[in-house]
């Protein structure tokens, strides 16, 4: 006797709300970690779910949807990429492909969602030292520019693009002891 | 040995290795080794991790929105026609398939639109049931407006009634209502007056002259918008993962080209009752391509208030003296400049000489405490002085500005 869970899932245009409201998440943080310009970010996001809902019957449906969405992902940011650079931050095939590998570990639906992953970065910024948290607020809470930002903390700007890629890297190590993010490849 | 946090000059700023901050032509994967490529994806990752964990949330929701607006208006123009067709053919051809795509759309059309109204009817009747009920309400300005890029007012609705609460532009609280009769404000230093003006945010939540109807009702939104409106109803949708409900959505876009009202329309409403869970309004300036403005209902679960939170006197804010006297007593005190705890004809300002003659019955030249007791506080608001002739200037005391109006949907 089929439940109405079979039914739902027999759907497409319900798995693939379903499959859409539980990746939309990650997707967002995939394509900000490569595109600069947040409009951008938005064309790219719905381009990829418009792909992706016209290739739905090339998914296959016994692997997981995060892996094969970045993929589409993947190659709408590369086909963008070459019409204009500016949007975006650094891309190459080894950078693409340390993302992914990156992303796998915040998207492992079978120990946690991407939200729970990523809540660990609250932990992980606490633990930061004063300057260090105060230069991620500035930029990141309060939306500022580097300029700003050192102009808010009274400091150079290099001295704040210094601090951020410092915090980075502290966040990415607790991040990597918390077992959320995979550690060096080499 | 103590171990010492490095400082930025530790480590010089080497920009050629920030992907987050260096120009794209400062940087080119080329110039670094494989490990500083993975050092650059890593630093790529928790960029975004952390414009997401601090950013827009609803960025997420805005383009799930979207990608399934743009897939409804794929699956209404999606109409492939393929295959060759001989030059011979080719004008009958084309004119049956003209034909029978008029046909098809205005079928299309009254069908897809009769379930729209049907849901929009039965939102209505709901709407109308619900006494209670509590919206956050976010309006998304172009980051150059006055008002800031995102307010947020917490809404309270019974009937005629409402409590808004928000942050102004200045970084103040501010609440105000309507108890039914008059609307009210409460200022940011804690002086609740009634007004006779209206503000931007009553232009959506009341009809010009009348408020004995109830608002934000999808009756009161929609009879805004005219006939001026093409519908969609798309089958259903959720708001989140965990919702267990899926609701009706209808979006509408303004047919009219530069006619009233809002450019877009979004409608969630409940599969049983019809009533409207969540509503966006949205203008489009075509001066700013990419900035439109927007104002976002969204229904929250509140307690059910009394009769007494719709009045001003409910939300004076707190730390701040509930007796208007003793309120103005403290207000006064603020000029005793020497602290002698009397008020000299000098440190009462213009107005000095009138309240001398008024309050100091012994007359000695000062008011004391007592004598200050007398003053009245002033009250302001429709069939009331608007400034009472008793208090003296003070551009302390003066209304906090609120935002500028928004865009009422009487805008042009």
């Amino acid at each position: 006797m089929s439940t109405k869970k079979d039914h739902l899932l027999r759907d497409p245009q319900a798995v693939f709300e379903i499959l859409v409201q539980e990746n939309a998440d990650m997707l967002m943080a995939y394509l900000r970690s490569m595109v600069r310009d947040p409009g951008a970010v938005d064309d790219l996001f719905q381009e990829t779910m418009m792909t992706a809902w016209r290739r739905l019957d090339d998914f296959d449906r016994s692997r997981p949807f995060g892996p094969w969405l970045r993929g589409i992902g993947a190659r709408l940011i590369m086909a963008h990429y070459r019409k204009c650079k500016h949007d975006f931050m650094l891309i190459s095939e080894p950078i693409l492909e340390r993302i992914h590998q990156q992303m796998d570990g915040l998207d492992n639906k079978t120990q946690t969602s991407f939200n729970d992953s990523i809540g660990h970065l609250r932990d992980c910024i606490k633990t930061l030292p004063t300057k260090l948290e105060d230069a991620i607020s500035a930029r990141y809470l309060n939306e500022h520019s580097p300029l700003q930002a050192a102009d808010h903390l009274g400091i150079s700007q290099e001295a704040i693009k210094k601090r951020l890629q410092r915090a980075r890297m502290q966040l990415l190590k607790c991040l990597q002891r918390k077992r959320v993010m995979a550690g060096e490849t080499t | 040995m103590i171990n010492q946090e490095p400082t930025d000059s530790d480590m010089p700023y080497s920009p050629e290795k920030d992907p987050i901050e260096a120009t794209d032509s400062a940087l080119s994967p080329d110039d670094l080794a494989p490990q500083e490529l993975d050092q650059a994806a890593d630093q790529q990752v928790i960029h975004a991790l952390l414009q997401h964990w601090y950013g827009d949330r609803t960025a997420v929701r805005r383009n799930i929105q979207a990608t399934f607006a743009k897939l409804q208006d794929d699956a209404m123009t999606a109409a492939p026609i393929a295959g060759r067709i001989s030059s011979r053919w080719y004008f009958l051809s084309s004119s049956i398939a003209a034909a029978l795509l008029i046909i098809c759309g205005v079928w299309f059309v009254t069908n897809s639109n009769r379930p729209a109204m049907a849901t929009v009817e039965a939102a209505l009747r709901a709407d109308q049931q619900i006494l209670d009920r509590s919206y956050v309400m976010t309006m998304e300005f172009p980051a150059t407006h006055p008002a800031g890029p995102v307010t947020r007012v917490h809404l309270d609705l019974r009937e005629n009634k409402y409590v808004a609460r928000l942050i102004n532009h200045r970084g103040h609280p501010v609440v105000m209502g309507h108890n039914g009769e008059q609307p009210w404000i409460v200022l940011p230093d804690g002086q609740a007056v009634f007004r006779s003006h209206r503000m931007g945010i009553e232009d959506l939540l009341m009809e010009d002259s009348d408020v004995s109807i109830p608002f934000l009702t999808v009756e009161n939104v929609l009879s805004r918008l005219g006939d001026n409106y093409e519908l969609s109803l798309i089958s259903s949708q959720r708001l989140s993962s965990d919702d267990r409900v899926s609701w009706k959505y209808l979006v509408g876009y303004r047919s009219d080209g530069a006619g009233t009202g809002p450019d877009r329309i979004e409608m969630w409403s409940h599969p049983d009752t019809g009533t409207a869970q969540k509503l966006i309004l949205q203008w489009y300036d075509s001066a700013k391509p990419g900035q439109p403005q927007k104002v976002i209902f969204q229904r929250i679960d509140a307690s059910v208030q009394t009769d007494a939170y719709y009045e001003p006197d409910a939300h004076t804010h707190e730390g701040v003296e509930r007796n208007p006297r003793r309120r103005t007593t403290q207000h006064l005190m603020k000029r005793d400049s020497n602290q002698d705890g009397l008020l000299s004809l000098d440190e009462l300002g213009p107005n000095g000489a009138r309240l001398m003659t008024k309050f100091d019955s012994n007359e000695d030249g000062l008011l004391d405490a007592s004598e200050i007791k007398q003053i009245q506080p002033p009250l302001r608001g429709p069939g009331r002085p608007e400034h009472s002739e008793d208090m003296p200037d003070d551009p302390s005391t003066s209304t906090e500005p609120l935002p500028p109006p928004l865009n009422s949907f009487e805008q042009e």
